[in-house]
């Protein structure tokens, strides 16, 4: 074929060559051929760290979920998601708007949501200390102390009555 | 391999018909097409040559329909 | 075969470099690289091994082999591209027009470049190696890739499946690729396309 004639603009491609650096550009029917199918993802609790971070921040902008969803330009879907921390989280540029709406540097939380390679690694020491220091010392709202009173009386009853049968 | 060969075709008005409603729904030029229904054409015989079966799939009933040659 | 001058990085010094991009590899192409890049592979999945990084951890294409693909270069529809540079190999891909059309809603079923496989030399990959030699090469390629997509009249759509790795998910997202979640028929790799708009913005980007 022609001649092709590549992009020449430098700064892009030392931008580029810093990007590709924390991954491997490759396509995946090599990685399909020759069995590179098991999936680095996320761990899970550095996941739920990032979902209470973005929560307790967003309440602290004393923002709901609906409101944060709007000024960030996200679906509301994608937003809970990403706070409830469950599923792994695919959308870059979601969490890169999330982050700009709550005025944090995005850079950490990309690292927290396993999307780019962690180069810090006090920050997932922080983040589950973090995640530690709120369970340990949250007290419970009072739906969740009528739900736990509920649980106790339905459980821990139908359990003694069984012993006693 | 930039060179090009120029070869004059001949096609029955249906044909041209049918180049043409695929160049418009591929958003390809005419010559595009053929070229792309010669690789086509190439690729599955080679597979074919090798052993290897080709079929068309139903996606609603899953049913198969083996193709022997083309 | 043609080739096209292009430049890479140096990634320790920072340097832009000068290197080829050839477009029409041949079978002894793909053996020329296999011939130096499997030793490598191999050495550096020993020195991870007698690391203590254990087996399931090792970047497994270190299995692969361009080789055992060169028969596809046989095909038209399929596309040989290598960055040479330094007398060596630096990146590879194949890619096929036929048998792919595009699944984004706006370009369904439209051709596009399909890219097979792609792969930088082991010395250029972090997961191989602890300071990588040089870098931007899977770029380089991908706009091999939306170059060669121009030009056969398919507005620089391109289609490939991701490596299932975030952090290379996030590379080609931000490149402007949308992802279209695991296929079922590749095993669950993740699926991305290049919109023929997306393709030509990246072009601009490097312009």
């Amino acid at each position: 074929m022609a001649e092709m004639e590549m992009n020449q603009n430098r700064e892009w491609l030392l931008r580029m060559a810093d990007e590709e650096a924390n991954c491997e550009v490759s396509a995946g029917g090599l990685a399909q051929e020759a069995g590179l199918l098991k999936r680095s993802g996320p761990n899970e609790s550095a996941r739920l760290s990032l979902g209470k971070f973005l929560e307790l921040s967003r309440r602290q902008m004393h923002e709901s979920l609906e409101s944060l969803a709007e000024k960030a330009g996200v679906d509301l879907a994608e937003l809970t998601s990403l706070e409830r921390g469950k599923s792994p989280v695919r959308n870059a540029k979601t969490l890169e708007r999330v982050a700009a709406a709550l005025h944090v540097d995005v850079r950490p939380l990309l690292e927290l949501a396993g999307l780019v390679s962690t180069t810090d690694e006090r920050l997932v020491r922080i983040a589950a200390q973090f995640s530690a220091r709120l369970e340990s010392v949250k007290p419970l709202e009072p739906e969740e102390e009528r739900a736990l009173g509920w649980f106790k009386e339905q459980a821990f009853q139908h359990r003694s009555k069984s012993a006693a049968s | 391999m930039d060179e090009k060969r120029t070869m004059t075709l001949n096609l029955a008005a249906r044909e041209m018909e049918v180049l043409e409603e695929l160049a418009k729904k591929k958003e390809l030029n005419k010559t595009a097409v053929l070229r792309q229904a010669l690789r086509l054409y190439q690729m599955v015989d080679e597979k074919l040559s090798r052993g290897e079966t080709l079929f068309f799939e139903d996606k609603i009933t899953k049913k198969k329909a083996e193709v022997f040659v083309l | 075969m043609s080739r096209s001058p292009v430049e890479i990085v140096d990634c320790q010094t920072r340097q832009t470099v000068a290197a080829w991009l050839h477009d029409e590899l041949g079978a002894l192409d793909l053996l020329d690289a296999e011939i130096v890049w499997m030793p490598e592979r191999m050495k550096s999945v020993a020195r991870m091994l007698r690391s203590g990084v254990v087996e399931e951890d090792l970047p497994q294409h270190s299995h692969w082999n361009w080789w055992n693909k060169a028969y596809e270069l046989r095909m038209l529809a399929t596309g040989g591209f290598g960055i040479h540079c330094d007398g060596q190999w630096q990146g590879l891909m194949m890619t096929t027009t036929v048998g792919h059309a595009a699944r984004l809603p706006e370009q369904l079923d439209k051709p596009l470049v399909y890219v097979k496989y792609l792969e930088s030399a082991p010395w250029n990959v972090r997961a191989f190696v602890q300071a990588p030699k040089y870098g931007a090469i899977g770029t380089r390629l991908l706009e091999a890739a939306v170059r060669l997509s121009v030009a056969e009249g398919f507005s620089g759509r391109v289609g490939l499946h991701a490596l299932p790795n975030p952090a290379t998910e996030l590379f080609y997202q931000r490149r402007g690729l949308i992802g279209l979640g695991p296929d079922a028929h590749m095993e669950d790799l993740p699926y991305y396309e290049f919109s023929s708009a997306a393709a030509n913005a990246f072009l601009n980007e490097g312009e």
